[in-house]
C-alpha cells in the first residue's frame, strides 16, 4: 500500500491513570500530538522539552511499548498497532536508548546483540557476521574494541556508538533516539551527535531525536518540536524556532540554556513552578501559571495551533 | 566451572566448609551402597555392642550396625532432598518466569493459584497425607509430595525478579534484536534470577531434610527405610537417651546438624558469589 | 586568605573480592587553595576523581576509600583544622552543617521519603543549636522566605514535590546554619534546564546573602561559566589547569581544557564541532607519564615518560603541561 508519509502521527493522546481503588488521577502524558515525516526526504526531527513533557512517551508509543489512548500512528500507511512486535516493522524502525550501560545486559557480551540482530533479521551464514563489521565501521568502532567485551569494560561513548551500530544492522529507515547523549561525557558527545548527522546525510536514515539539550538539537536537526506537558507548543525549522522563538515557553527554554561563556551570564531571575501535577491538570493553556505574557483568555481556553511564519505555535498571542 | 569452585574454595571459608561437608556426605552416600547388611533387617548383628573394630560406631538395640545405618540414612535423606528440591525448583521457575513475563490475566490467575498454595497449612496436610499413605510411602513418593509444597513461595520470588527485569532497557534491546520471548527470558533474565535459584535450591534442600526429620520423628513416614529422621525415631523409641546410648542417638543428630550447617554455608557463599553486583566487580578487574 | 588548603592529597579505593584486589587511584596528588568568599569550581568528566576529591575534603572517608597521603586544612576565623586527622567523630559532626555543609547530588535520596520535610529541618537544627520550638519556627520560616519557599512545604512528604522543589529544600537544609563553606556536588545534574537555572540562581543568592565560600563540583562547563570565580579542571585524578574563569574560557592552556571547550555546542552556533578522540583512562592503571598523552594532539616524547606538575603562569593561572614550560 503506497502512502506518501514515512510516519504519520495524528492527534496522538496517551492518558496514564495513577493510583488504585478509590483514589485515582489521570495524567495526559501526551496530548493531541500531530506531525509527519516524509518518505523520500530523510530528516532529523527533534522533540525537545523538559522532564514531564511527554517526549519519551511519544517514543514509546511509536516503538510499540505503549498503546495510544486515542489518535493514530501510521508507519507507511499501516497503523503501528498492527505492526508492533513484527519483524518487518522492527527491521525498519529501531531504538536508541538513553543509558548506554543499561542498553546492553551487563552480564552479557556486547557482541551477542550484534550477532542476534544479524541472525534474526538478515540472511547470513552461521558464524559469519559481515553486517556487524560494516556497522561498526560506520560508527567508528573497530571489532577489536567490542570483541569479547562486557558493557562495563567499555566507555559510555563507545557503548552508545555500539548501540547505534546494532540498530543500523537491519538497515532501518527510522531511528528513534531517546536522549542518546545525555549520559555521555561532554567531550565525547559530539562524536555521537556528528554520527547522527552523517547517518541522515549518507545512509538516508530519518531520526527522531529526543532531548532536553537545545544546543545539540540546534546543531543537527532540521525541524524541532518544543513540548510542554504533553503538547506541542511550537513546531518548525530548527533555525527559525531557536534563533527567534515565538512561544513564551520556547523563549524561556532558550534563555535558560547556560552558555559555555563567562561573558554571557544570566541576568534576569525567573519564577519557578511549584507542583508539576498542577500544571498538567490546568484548564486552558498549560503555561499560563508562569507565562510572562499571560492574559485572561489563557486561563480559560486551550489555544489552537496557529500557523505563523512557516511554523505552528500553540499560543493565543498569535491568533 | 572448576576455576569457579577453586576460587571459592580458596577464598571463602564458608564455601570451604560447606563444600567439604557436602562432598564428604556424598561420598558416604556412595560408600553406603557397599553396606554388608540389609538395613531393613533387625537383629542382623548382636545388639548393644559398644564401638569396636568390626562395628566402629557400635550397634543399636534393634541389632543394626550404627555406622552403616547412618551411611544409608544419609544417602536416603540426601536423595529425598534432591528429588523434592528439583521438583519444586522446576515448578517454581516455570510458573514464576512465565507468569511474570506474560503478565495480564494469565499472571493474575496463576498468582491466585500460587497464593492458595502458599497459605495452605503445609504441616497438618503433610501429616494427613503421611498418615494416609503410610505404608506405601517410599522416598520417591515422599519427595514428590514435599516437592509439591515447596514451590509456591519461590515462584513469587522469581516472578518479582522478572517483573523488574522486564522493564529494563536491555530487555527492549533484546526485543528489537529479534529475540523470541523464550530466548529473552532464558538468556537475558535467567542470569539474574539464577543466584536466587541457587540459594533457594539449597535452602529448599535444607527445608526438605528438616521436614523429613520432623515427620519421621513423629512416626509418620515409612519407618522401615533408614533415614536420618527414622534413625532418631527408633533411637527415641528404644529410650536411647535414658540408656545413655550416645552412639545411637547422637550419630543421626550430629549428621543432621553438620549437614544443614554445611549446606547453609554453601548457600550463602554461592549466592554472594553469583550476585550480579559481585560478578560485575569481578568483570571489571578480570 | 585561604579558607581551605589541600596539599598533595591522595585518596584511593582499595577493594578485595574473592581473591582479586584492585586499587583505584581516584585522587592522585591534588593540591589547591580556596579563598574566603569566592566561588571555586571543580570541573571534569566522569571518572576524573572530582566526586572522590569532594568526599575526601569534606571528611566523608569510609572504606573502601582510603587517604594515603596529604593534608586538608581549614582556616576558620577562630581555628585551624586538619580534617583528616580528626579522630573524634563528635568533632566531625559538629562541623557538618554548621561550618561545612554539602549539597549533594540527587536530592531524591537525601530526603527521607517516609518523613515530612519538617523533620529534616528539626534534625539539622536541634543537632547544633539549643533553641525553643518558637525560635526554630522563626529561623526556618525566615530562611524559607529568602529562598522563595512556602511554609506549607514543611508538612509535605518529599515524593509530593517536584525535583526542583526537592533540590531547593536540600539547599535550604544545607544553608540554614549559615556554614562557612558550602560544597555542592553536581546539584543541577538531572534537573531540567529551567529548574537548573532557578537552582543556580538560588545558590548565588544565598552565597551573597550569607557571605560563605562555595565549592562547586560539576562536569557542566556552562554552569561553571555562569557561576564561578575560579575554576580547576581535573583529569584522571589530577588537576591539569586552574585559574580565574575568564582566562580559562578565553585562553585555555592545557590541551584537555581546549579540547573540552571546543567540543561544547552552543545554541545559535552551528559551526562544526569535534569530539575528543579516545576516552578517559582507567584510574586503576593510568598511562605512564602525562595521563593525557594518549589523546593529546601536541604530544611530545617527554610526555610519555615524565609527569608534568602544576606550574604557575602568573596571575594565578596554573597548568600541568610541558608545552608551557618553554616547550623543551
Amino acid at each position: 500500500m503506497k502512502n506518501g508519509k514515512l510516519l504519520a502521527v495524528d492527534n496522538l493522546t496517551k492518558v496514564f491513570t495513577k493510583g488504585q481503588g478509590l483514589v485515582k488521577s489521570k495524567i495526559e502524558a501526551v496530548s493531541k500530538v500531530s506531525f509527519d515525516l516524509e518518505l523520500d526526504r530523510p530528516e532529523i526531527l527533534t522533540l525537545a522539552g523538559e522532564s514531564g513533557s511527554g517526549k519519551s512517551t511519544v517514543a514509546k508509543l511509536i516503538l510499540g511499548f505503549e498503546t495510544p489512548t486515542t489518535g493514530s500512528i501510521l508507519y507507511k500507511g499501516e497503523p503501528i498497532a498492527n505492526l508492533k512486535g513484527k519483524k518487518d516493522f522492527m527491521r525498519a524502525v529501531q531504538p536508541i536508548f538513553q543509558n548506554p550501560f543499561e542498553t546492553f545486559n551487563p552480564l552479557k557480551k556486547v557482541q551477542s546483540y550484534f550477532h542476534e540482530t544479524e541472525r534474526n533479521f538478515t540472511q547470513t551464514s552461521p558464524g559469519q557476521y559481515p553486517l556487524t563489521e560494516k556497522s561498526l565501521q560506520l560508527v567508528g568502532l573497530t571489532s577489536a574494541e567490542i570483541k569479547d567485551k562486557y558493557p562495563s569494560e567499555m566507555s559510555g561513548g563507545q557503548l552508545q556508538r555500539a548501540s547505534i551500530a546494532r540498530a543500523l544492522i537491519t538497515n532501518p529507515s527510522l531511528l528513534i533516539a531517546d536522549e542518546p547523549v545525555s549520559m555521555i561525557d561532554a567531550s565525547l558527545r559530539m562524536s555521537v551527535v556528528n554520527l547522527f548527522k552523517t547517518l541522515k546525510e549518507e545512509a538516508q536514515v530519518s531520526i527522531i531525536y529526543i532531548t532536553h539539550d537545545l544546543a545539540t538539537a540546534y546543531y543537527i536537526s532540521d525541524r524541532i518540536a518544543i513540548m510542554l506537558r504533553g503538547q506541542f507548543v511550537e513546531l518548525g525549522s530548527v533555525k527559525k524556532v531557536l534563533d527567534n522563538p515565538l512561544h513564551p515557553y520556547s523563549q524561556l527554554l532558550k534563555t535558560s540554556v547556560p552558555a559555555p561563556d563567562p561573558r554571557d551570564r544570566w541576568t534576569e531571575d525567573i519564577a519557578l513552578s511549584d507542583l508539576e501535577t498542577k500544571e498538567y491538570t490546568r484548564k486552558g493553556c498549560k503555561f499560563a501559571g508562569r507565562c510572562p505574557k499571560v492574559f485572561d483568555l489563557c486561563h480559560e481556553q486551550e489555544p489552537d495551533h496557529h500557523a505563523v511564519d512557516d511554523r505552528l505555535v500553540k499560543c493565543h498571542l498569535y491568533a | 566451572m572448576f576455576r569457579v569452585i577453586r576460587d571459592l574454595y580458596v577464598n571463602d571459608r564458608r564455601f570451604t566448609f560447606g563444600f567439604t561437608v557436602l562432598v564428604f556426605f556424598v561420598i558416604i552416600s556412595f560408600v553406603s551402597l557397599l553396606s554388608p547388611y540389609d538395613m531393613r533387617a533387625w537383629n542382623a548383628v548382636p545388639r548393644y555392642l559398644p564401638p569396636s573394630a568390626k562395628h566402629p560406631l557400635g550397634t543399636n538395640s534393634i541389632g543394626q550396625d550404627i555406622m552403616w545405618q547412618a551411611m544409608v540414612a544419609t544417602k536416603n535423606s540426601l536423595l529425598l532432598g534432591a528429588i523434592a528440591a528439583a521438583i519444586s525448583r522446576v515448578i517454581a521457575i516455570v510458573v514464576g518466569l512465565l507468569s511474570g513475563y506474560k503478565g495480564g490475566i494469565f499472571d493474575r490467575i496463576v498468582m491466585v493459584m500460587t497464593d492458595s498454595f502458599i497459605i495452605l497449612p503445609m504441616f497438618p496436610i503433610l501429616i494427613l497425607i503421611a498418615t494416609i499413605l503410610r505404608s506405601s510411602l517410599n522416598m520417591v513418593v515422599l519427595g514428590v509430595v514435599i516437592g509439591l509444597f515447596g514451590w509456591a513461595w519461590d515462584a513469587r520470588l522469581f516472578r518479582s525478579q522478572i517483573l523488574s527485569l522486564k522493564e529494563r532497557e536491555f530487555t527492549r534491546t533484546a526485543v528489537f534484536s529479534g529475540l523470541s520471548t523464550f530466548k529473552i527470558v532464558l538468556t537475558e533474565h535467567l542470569p539474574y534470577v539464577f543466584p536466587l535459584v541457587m540459594a533457594t535450591t539449597i535452602n529448599n534442600v535444607i527445608w526438605v531434610i528438616g521436614m523429613e526429620v520432623t515427620l519421621s520423628m513423629l512416626g509418620l513416614s515409612n519407618l522401615n527405610t533408614p533415614t536420618i529422621g527414622t534413625m532418631i525415631y527408633w533411637a527415641l523409641q528404644y529410650q536411647a537417651i535414658f540408656l545413655e546410648m550416645w552412639n545411637w542417638i547422637l550419630t543421626p543428630v550430629t549428621i543432621c546438624v553438620v549437614l544443614i550447617l554445611g549446606l547453609y554455608m554453601l548457600s550463602t557463599s554461592i549466592s554472594e558469589y553469583l550476585d550480579p553486583r559481585t560478578r560485575l566487580q569481578m568483570i571489571r578487574k578480570g | 586568605m585561604a579558607i581551605l588548603e589541600v596539599n598533595n592529597l591522595k585518596a584511593y579505593y582499595v577493594t578485595h573480592t574473592f581473591g582479586r584486589s584492585s586499587t583505584v587511584r581516584a585522587v592522585d596528588g591534588v593540591s589547591f587553595q580556596v579563598n574566603k568568599n569566592e566561588i571555586y569550581g571543580i570541573a571534569g568528566e566522569s571518572g576524573c576523581g572530582k566526586s572522590t576529591l569532594l568526599k575526601a575534603i569534606s571528611g566523608l572517608v569510609k572504606p573502601p576509600l582510603q587517604i594515603l597521603d596529604g593534608e586538608v586544612g581549614y582556616n576558620f576565623d577562630d581555628e585551624r583544622l586538619d580534617i583528616l586527622s580528626l579522630r573524634d567523630d563528635r568533632k566531625r559532626r559538629k562541623l557538618r552543617g554548621a561550618r561545612i555543609s554539602l549539597i549533594p547530588q540527587g536530592s531524591m535520596s537525601v530526603l527521607n521519603p517516609v518523613r515530612r520535610v519538617r523533620k529534616a529541618f528539626e534534625d539539622v537544627i536541634y543537632a547544633h543549636l539549643d533553641v525553643s520550638e518558637k525560635e526554630f519556627e522563626e529561623l526556618v520560616s525566615r530562611h524559607l522566605l529568602a529562598l522563595g519557599l512556602d511554609w506549607t512545604v514543611m508538612h509535605t512528604y518529599p515524593h509530593q514535590l517536584s525535583g526542583g522543589m526537592r533540590q531547593r529544600i536540600t539547599i535550604a537544609l544545607s544553608t540554614i546554619l549559615r556554614p562557612d563553606i558550602i560544597f555542592a556536588d553536581e546539584p543541577t545534574t538531572a534537573l531540567d534546564v529551567v529548574v537548573q537555572r532557578g537552582v543556580v540562581q538560588l545558590i548565588k543568592k544565598i552565597k551573597e546573602e550569607q557571605q560563605n565560600t562555595l565549592i562547586m563540583v560539576t562536569h557542566d562547563m556552562s554552569i561553571h561559566a555562569n557561576l564561578c570565580d575560579r575554576l580547576a579542571v581535573m583529569y584522571a585524578g589530577e588537576i591539569v589547569e586552574e585559574g580565574d574563569v575568564q582566562s580559562i574560557f578565553s585562553a585555555p592552556k592545557h590541551p584537555y581544557t581546549t579540547m573540552l571547550l571546543d567540543s561544547l555546542p552552543k545554541v545559535g552556533d552551528s559551526s562544526a564541532r569535534v569530539s575528543a578522540p579516545g576516552a578517559p583512562p582507567s584510574l586503576v592503571d593510568p598511562p605512564e607519564g602525562c595521563r593525557f598523552h594518549p589523546r593529546c594532539p601536541h604530544v611530545m616524547e617527554r610526555c610519555r615518560v615524565e609527569s608534568p606538575v602544576l606550574n604557575g603562569l602568573g596571575n594565578g593561572h596554573r597548568v600541568a603541561c610541558f608545552l608551557q614550560e618553554g616547550g623543551k
